[in-house]
């Protein structure tokens, strides 16, 4: 075998591509058993009774924004280190769709919190801090869009993800440090099994769903940064 | 009744903001493999 039949290095190339197709296939059947388990076959809530079941939605966003979101601080500390085009992508993959279901997660909880509090919002600590997270990682892609040098817009971006994900443990622990109207963590061992399970089934469709979404735009954010170098 | 109305909503919200998101994400994606 000549050194000219073997395949080039394509450094640039999108990676695992098949990462997206995967989670998404998983993830329809995956979300159709989580629909039923949480709509029919779990039982109302012995005090908030149906409107309970918003929580197998609202709960699974935060799943998955914090994955999202992690995956991103992750790729951006690894970029940060190694200096690697595909570590920048990873992490605007991560901040956008973390981005996404954090949006969902706070208005599926505005929805929720109508009927139950008697408010659409209130400025409580585990509320704004979720209000707080948005802005960061929305600012973060501004921040993306005003720096035209590639690399300084990677190694800034990289920064302020690190920093901005500072908020998201302040997140999980505002209702424990701080008086709140938002409950604190449930357990599984003093929740009905039958939701136990819905939710289970709705927090793997939502982690599936996230991966599938950062996997594609990870792919276009490496298609992106191909076009952005063939450029003149 | 009540209920129902908000449990729709919030599924919906949701349904709207991810799978809109996926959509459009999927439609930059086709345009860039060109």
């Amino acid at each position: 075998m000549t050194e000219s039949a073997l395949p080039l290095p394509r450094a640039s190339a999108p990676q695992s591509p098949r990462v997206g197709p995967i989670a998404a296939v998983l993830a329809i059947p995956t979300l159709a058993l989580g629909l039923y388990l949480a709509l029919v076959w779990a039982p109302a809530d012995a005090q908030m009774g149906n409107i309970q079941r918003i929580m197998y939605v609202h709960f699974p966003s935060w799943i998955a924004t914090a994955l999202a979101y992690t995956t991103a601080f992750v790729a951006s500390i690894l970029y940060l280190l190694r200096r690697r085009p595909a570590f920048d992508a990873l992490a605007l993959a991560g901040v956008e769709v973390g981005a996404v279901f954090n949006l969902s997660g706070i208005l599926t909880g505005s929805i929720w919190g109508r009927p139950t509090w008697g408010v659409w919002w209130t400025w409580d600590p585990r509320l704004t801090t979720t209000a707080i997270m948005l802005i960061i990682f929305v600012g973060y892609l501004l921040l993306r869009s005003f720096i035209e040098d590639p690399d300084a817009r990677a190694r800034t971006s990289a920064i302020v993800a690190v920093v901005g994900f500072v908020d998201l443990p302040i997140v999980y622990f505002s209702v424990r440090w701080w008086r709140t109207l938002h409950q604190m963590q449930s357990s599984p061992a003093t929740v009905d099994a039958h939701m136990v399970v819905a939710l289970r089934v709705m927090m793997i469709a939502a982690t599936l769903i996230a991966i599938a979404l950062i996997a594609y735009r990870y792919e276009l954010a490496r298609l992106e940064a191909n076009a952005e170098q063939a450029m003149p | 009744m009540n209920d129902i109305r908000f449990i729709l909503a919030a599924y919906l919200a949701s349904a709207a903001v991810v799978g809109g998101y996926a959509w459009t994400l999927m439609r930059r994606l086709r345009r860039a493999r060109r």
